[in-house]
C-alpha cells in the first residue's frame, strides 16, 4: 500500500501538479479564485453584453442584458442586433442559446503543468476532465487551456483555449479552435469575470473552409 | 593621445548610435493587417492605410507588418481608392507601446463591385491560425 502511494507521489502527474501549487504558492495566486473560473459567474452578476459574431462577409452585434435576480426565462433580455430591434427569429435564436442549462467543465487535475515560470510571467496548462462534459460541449475534450499569470502581481492576465485536430461542434466539422480570455479582478469576491472573450472555430461547411469569429465584451458588472 | 581619444569617441558614438535608434522603436507598436479573404476578388490587392498614409497594397494570403507610435490611430482599407477622402468604416485602435495589434481584414458581400470592408481588432489566438496560412508581405509599397 505504501509502496503504491509512494509511487504515486513520485509519478510524473503527481509532480507537475504539485509543481503548480508550488509555484501558486509562491507567487501568492489567489487559488480559490482561480478555481472560480470553472463556476458560472452569471448567476451571481448582472452585466452587460455585446456580441459580435463575425464570419466572411457578415458581421452581426448583439447588445444584451443579463439579470440574475429576475425571474428564470427573462434573466437574458436581446436589446439590439445591429443597432436595431431584434427580429423574431434574432429573439428566438437568442433565447434558445441562453436557456441552455450547459454545466461549466472541470479541469482534470491530473493534467496539470507548468508550461512557462520566466519573465515575469507564468503558465499553466490543463485539460478538461471529459466526465464534466456533455454531449453539447464534449469536444472541450480536446481542448489544451493555458492561463496566464503575472508574478509581480499575482493576477490572471488571460486564459488560451486551443484545439488543433479534427472535432465535431453540434453538426459541423471543424478543424481548429482558439480561444482568449481577459478578466478583471472582484476584490470584494475574489472571483475573475471575463471583460473580453474571443473565439475563432474553422468550419467546414458543404467542405468548405468558413472561419466564423465570435467576441465578447462584458460591461457594468454588478454583484446580484 | 588626444586624437586616439577622439577616435575613440567617434567609435562609441557610432556603436551606441543604432543601440539608441533602437531603443526608441521599441516604445511603438506593431499592426499586423492580416488578409485572407477568398477567392472573391483574389487577383486585386487591398489598400491599407493607417492615419490616412498608404502603407499597403496587400496581396490575398499575406499580412504586413507596420510599426506606429503609441497612442491612437486610425485603419482603413480600400478596394480602389487610393486615398482616404471620408473616415468610412475606419477602425480607429488605441496602441500601447510594445504592443502587437492583429487586423483582420473581412470584405462586405459586395466588396468587388466597390463595396466595404470590416476591420477587426483580434487577438493573437484568433488569428493565428489564419497567420499560418498566409505570408508577411514586405513589397508593400511597389
Amino acid at each position: 500500500m505504501l509502496t503504491a502511494l509512494s509511487l504515486l507521489l513520485a509519478s510524473p502527474v503527481f509532480c507537475q501538479r504539485e509543481d503548480v501549487l508550488k509555484a501558486y504558492s509562491k507567487y501568492k495566486i489567489d487559488q480559490p479564485a482561480v478555481d472560480s473560473l470553472h463556476e458560472h459567474y452569471f448567476e451571481r452578476y448582472s452585466f452587460n453584453l455585446k456580441t459580435t459574431i463575425v464570419t466572411e462577409g457578415t458581421e452581426k452585434v448583439y447588445q444584451a442584458k443579463h439579470d440574475p435576480s429576475l425571474p428564470a426565462g427573462s434573466q437574458w433580455v436581446l436589446v439590439t442586433v445591429n443597432g436595431g430591434n431584434p427580429s423574431r427569429l434574432d429573439l428566438n435564436t437568442f433565447n434558445k442559446t441562453h436557456s441552455d442549462k450547459i454545466p461549466p467543465p472541470r479541469p482534470d487535475f491530473n493534467t496539470f503543468k507548468v508550461v512557462k515560470d520566466e519573465g515575469g510571467e507564468l503558465v499553466i496548462s490543463y485539460q478538461y476532465d471529459p466526465a464534466s462534459l456533455i454531449q453539447d460541449n464534449d469536444f472541450m475534450k480536446y481542448c489544451v487551456v493555458k492561463l496566464f499569470f503575472s508574478t509581480q502581481t499575482g493576477r490572471l492576465q488571460k486564459m488560451e483555449s486551443e484545439i488543433h485536430d479534427t472535432f465535431k461542434i453540434k453538426m459541423f466539422k471543424a478543424d481548429h479552435m482558439n480561444s482568449s480570455v481577459t478578466y478583471q479582478y472582484d476584490e470584494t469576491e475574489k472571483r475573475y469575470l471575463p471583460l473580453h472573450e474571443e473565439v475563432s472555430i474553422g468550419l467546414k461547411l458543404l467542405g468548405r473552409p468558413l472561419e466564423m469569429i465570435t467576441i465578447n465584451d462584458y460591461s457594468n458588472y454588478k454583484k446580484s | 593621445m588626444k586624437a586616439l581619444r577622439i577616435a575613440l569617441l567617434f567609435l562609441f558614438a557610432a556603436c551606441f548610435a543604432p543601440a539608441a535608434r533602437a531603443q526608441d522603436s521599441t516604445g511603438a507598436a506593431k499592426v499586423y493587417f492580416v488578409r485572407n479573404t477568398g477567392y472573391n476578388g483574389m487577383a486585386i490587392a487591398f489598400h491599407c492605410f493607417i492615419d490616412s498614409v498608404r502603407v499597403c497594397d496587400l496581396r490575398n494570403k499575406h499580412y504586413s507588418v507596420h510599426t506606429v507610435p503609441a497612442g491612437d490611430h486610425t485603419l482603413n482599407v480600400t478596394l480602389y481608392a487610393k486615398e482616404i477622402k471620408t473616415q468610412k468604416n475606419t477602425l480607429t485602435l488605441s496602441v500601447e507601446k510594445d504592443k502587437i495589434y492583429y487586423i483582420k481584414i473581412l470584405p462586405g458581400k459586395t466588396y468587388n463591385y466597390g463595396g466595404t470592408f470590416q476591420l477587426l481588432s483580434v487577438a493573437e489566438t484568433t488569428i493565428k491560425s489564419v497567420l499560418a496560412d498566409c505570408k508577411e508581405q514586405t513589397d508593400c509599397l511597389k
